[in-house]
């Protein structure tokens, strides 16, 4: 099937390179990509900002108020407003902060949450890339946040900082085990760790969040632990830790955390959508527009969630995650298993 | 943490030693805001006083101009008339609303949700605006005056507060259904902060944290003063002795409070509302001490004959309580810090004074 | 991973305050007689209902005094401890109230000039730890056997206390305005002990 995300900038490139009278193969290829990254960031940050609108008008609505309207249509801008706030900030670097670590964790983690976009197709016809394993390389891209975390809460020199990286750590290491197991439930139903075919096998048979119930509630908790929202942002739980491993960082660069943190949201309910909720399937509508629609009311649910619970503590969410979601993950991998060998699905 | 955190509402210093995440010892620091309140007062005169009772402490400034000038009239044996009596109640219990309203949002602030923030300072607006009809001030009324109140309560008020009342009594039970039916909420309330009903009578802890241990004193009750004898209403006890058991306080003292207010407007008898005061003061001295939104508010006056006090002395209920903080804390990890000293409603400005 | 929440029963010896403040155990006149029952010279009397005073309290009893109020007449809370600058003397007035009795008391004990201190009653009521403080701190009012006897409203190493009537703002922060208008460090006080203070009056 035709991929847009390639043939477009293939089809740039190609006129780009015929105009220069260039007849390189591999400068093609290499062109190619660069503008499918660039089209690729461009599409994720698009959504971003409108994900950023959602959660600013929905919270607004549940807290019976308006939310943004003064900058553009509904306040559609008040997004750029803040990012060019931030921009014209001063970038603090802490007197006693390690200026190394300091800095290259922003671009670790920005970079790794924008590379999880790149292992989510978002379309039959639309992905970037489409290894066999991409699931598991999803979630192991995933992985890689908490350690720069742990290494700028460090780098900040701060108490607060360095609290909130650890907590940090401590809250990934708790939730990564039932996840990956009530994935791997998804997995054993699937037959493959490819997200298309995840998505081909329900649309031939049913979602996977009919039989798996369990482990969808377990990968809903789970993934708001792991995209640490309210109610499981301790890591940044702002009436204890100021700002967690955020504290010290001012400017563009805060600005860059805030929206990576959306990047994972956004990439969390794509990756829910993709293996619980049937992926782009659906009638009528073409499949990025139910991938989308999909996607926008995981996101809904994060905002609900986040608007009506207060925060958690650390050690009850350690608790939460020890003693009740690894149980209820491995009863949901047990009727995983026991579908897959009776053959119902 | 602090002074500058924003678990501190206000500016205070809680220096805490920590093993890992678990609270070993702490020490509040206070004094950021001290502004020498009753040096200030030595130097003014009785009248010029209850203006500056508003700044002590900006969420409840009613209730301290109340107890100062129950003070003043305890020194000099003032009479209030019924009906002045009956609107310093009314102006007393909207004014708890308020401050309990305040203290629901920054607790649920400390604890990570906003909403809840937001509804309860929605409907403290209601109450602002109460206030604002009785006296044309919205946060520091400078209401009471000796002898009375400064004026009668406007011909509308009955019908306003009423319909204030009934919306908020609807409203409050969301709240409770909102908040406490979260088991979010639950396990980061329940059986935190505990503070044994003998400790906390000894350290002198008063108020909502001390009827959350189940003690039942409200001066309201075990002391009336002002016209509170007049009124039915019930103690709000709870025995968690916990976070969540002051929670609970507060939550019936708010109900409490609207069924004083519709008693008292029920009740309310025709007649002046300003006493008569004399022009020269006497020596002598007094006190007086009311049930603050906080817990005991007690002022001291010493008169030597000037038509200034000589002596001044104020207790905060916060000033105690916090005194009392690192005996809460100890054993409880740094996460709960919030949460407990936030169930503990901080004003800075009457602790500091 | 993580140490339990700390969940502390409450321990038997706790009784049960629910019937609290409902009525007076004993009346005002009852709980005077037992006091000068006990403390034969004490000047103690009814002031008004509910209301007991007790003026020109010798220094040296407080102690003692207090423990029998709190133990035997179930004095459980203090109110308020002040310090007072009667210009002469120092004075210090405590405001105990009974929950139990529902009463108030009030003592007043005057400390000479040049010496002000008296027995500290924080090891009776932890509440009145901060008050006793707080008289140190605005009157330097000493409280003999204090926990922690220090500062608390006022920065570390403040060296003057300014509730004392002979206190003068302008006097301390004097401004040298032929000095360009710069302001002098703090000059301590007259006394080099400035605990006690030596300015009387």
């Amino acid at each position: 099937m035709l991929n847009y995300l390639y043939s477009i900038p293939n089809t740039i490139a190609t006129a780009i390179l015929s105009v220069l009278h260039i007849n390189l193969p591999q400068l093609n290829y290499l062109l190619t990509w660069v503008i499918a990254s660039i089209v690729l960031i461009v599409v994720v940050m698009v959504n971003v900002i409108i994900l950023i609108y959602v959660e600013r008008k929905l919270l607004g609505r549940f807290m019976d108020r308006r939310g943004p309207f003064v900058v553009g249509p509904a306040g559609f801008f008040q997004n750029f407003a803040d990012a060019f706030k931030f921009l014209v900030k001063e970038m603090i670097l802490p007197e006693n902060a390690d200026s190394l670590g300091f800095n290259s964790t922003l671009v670790i983690i920005v970079a790794s949450s924008l590379l999880i976009m790149t292992v989510v197709p978002q379309a039959p016809n639309f992905f970037f890339t489409d290894p066999e394993l991409s699931l598991l390389l999803a979630f192991a891209i995933f992985a890689i946040e908490p350690f720069a975390v742990v290494i700028a809460g460090w780098a900040s020199n701060n108490k607060y900082s360095l609290l909130g990286g650890f907590r940090s750590t401590a809250q990934m290491m708790s939730y990564e085990v039932p996840m990956l197991i009530t994935v791997v439930s998804v997995v054993v139903l699937a037959g493959s760790f490819n997200f298309r075919d995840i998505v081909n096998f329900q649309a031939g048979h049913v979602w996977f969040v009919v039989p798996l119930i369990i482990g969808f509630i377990v990968f809903l908790i789970s993934i708001v632990a792991e995209i640490e929202r309210i109610p499981f942002d301790t890591p940044d739980a702002e009436a204890e830790l100021v700002h967690g491993w955020m504290t010290e960082y001012a400017g563009i660069k805060f600005a860059l955390f805030q929206l990576t943190s959306y990047v994972r949201s956004f990439a969390g309910a794509a990756i829910m959508v993709l293996i619980f909720l049937g992926g782009w399937t659906g009638p009528f509508l073409p499949p990025v527009a139910w991938f989308y629609i999909k996607v926008y009311a995981v996101f809904v649910l994060f905002v609900w969630m986040r608007a009506s619970l207060p925060r958690v503590r650390i050690d009850q969410i350690l608790n939460l995650g020890w003693r009740s979601l690894l149980p209820l993950s491995l009863v949901n991998i047990l009727i995983a298993a026991l579908l897959r060998i009776s053959g119902v699905l | 943490m602090g002074p500058q955190h924003p678990f501190t509402h206000g500016l205070w210093t809680l220096k805490v030693k920590v093993d890992g995440e678990t609270i070993i010892d702490a020490e509040p620091i206070i004094g950021y805001l001290h502004r020498g309140f009753e040096k200030l007062c030595e130097n003014r005169n009785y009248p010029q006083i209850v203006p500056i009772c508003d700044r002590l402490c900006y969420v409840a400034s009613m209730s301290w101009d109340h107890v100062y000038v129950s003070a003043v009239e305890d020194t000099f044996d003032i009479k209030v008339p019924v009906r002045g009596e009956y609107i310093r109640v009314i102006a007393l219990e909207i004014q708890r609303i308020a401050s309990h309203l305040i203290w629901l949002a920054s607790f649920m602030t400390d604890l990570g949700n906003l909403t809840a923030f937001l509804y309860a300072m929605r409907e403290r607006e209601m109450f602002i605006d109460l206030l604002q009809a009785l006296c044309g001030a919205r946060l520091t009324y400078n209401y009471p005056r000796i002898g009375g109140v400064s004026q009668d309560m406007p011909r509308t008020f009955p019908r306003q507060c009423l319909k204030a009342l009934d919306l908020f009594e609807k409203r409050l039970k969301e709240y409770e259904y909102l908040i406490e039916e979260s088991e979010v909420f639950r396990i980061r309330s329940e059986g935190v902060g505990y503070l044994r009903p003998s400790d906390a009578m000894n350290l002198g802890v008063t108020g909502p944290a001390l009827r959350g241990s189940g003690v039942p004193v409200d001066l309201r009750r075990t002391e009336p003063y002002s016209a509170y004898p007049d009124f039915d209403f019930e103690v709000a006890v709870e025995k968690g002795c916990d976070v969540f058991a002051r929670y609970r306080v507060r939550i019936k003292e708010m109900y409490e409070s609207c069924s004083i207010i519709r008693q008292a407007l029920k009740k309310m008898p025709p007649g002046p509302v300003l006493g008569k005061v004399p022009r020269h003061f006497p020596r002598g001295e007094g006190y007086a001490r009311t049930e603050d939104p906080r817990g005991e508010a007690f002022f001291y006056i010493q008169a030597d004959g000037t038509d200034r006090p000589y002596r001044v002395k104020i207790r905060s209920p916060i000033f105690v309580t916090v005194s009392a903080a690192p005996s809460i804390l100890r054993g409880y990890k740094i996460a709960d810090v919030p949460s407990i000293m936030g169930s503990l409603d901080m004003c800075l400005g009457e602790s500091d004074r | 991973m993580s140490t339990p929440t700390p969940t502390i029963v409450a321990s038997k010896e706790d009784r049960d305050y629910s019937g609290l403040g409902i009525k007076a155990e004993r009346s005002v006149e009852d709980i005077v007689s037992a006091i000068k029952e006990k403390f034969p010279g004490i000047d103690v009397k009814v002031k008004k209902a509910g209301r007991i005073e007790c003026s020109k309290f010798p220094r040296e009893k407080i102690v003692e005094f207090c423990t029998f109020l709190r133990d035997s007449l179930y004095f459980e809370h203090a109110t308020c401890v002040a310090g007072n600058d009667l210009k002469r003397s120092w004075e210090v007035i405590y405001h105990l109230s009974s929950y139990r009795n529902r009463c108030m008391l009030q003592i007043r004990s005057e400390l000479p000039r040049d010496d002000p201190s008296i027995d500290s009653v924080s090891r009776i009521w932890g509440g009145a730890d901060w008050h006793e403080r707080e008289t140190y701190d605005m009157y330097g009012i000493v409280f003999n056997n204090h926990p922690k006897l220090e500062r608390v409203l006022t920065p570390e190493g403040t060296d003057f206390f300014p509730f004392r009537k002979d206190f003068k703002l302008l006097d301390h922060w004097k401004i040298d305005w032929e000095n360009k208008g710069k302001r002098p460090p703090p000059q301590p006080m007259a006394s080099t002990d400035t605990r006690f203070g030596d300015n009387n009056g």
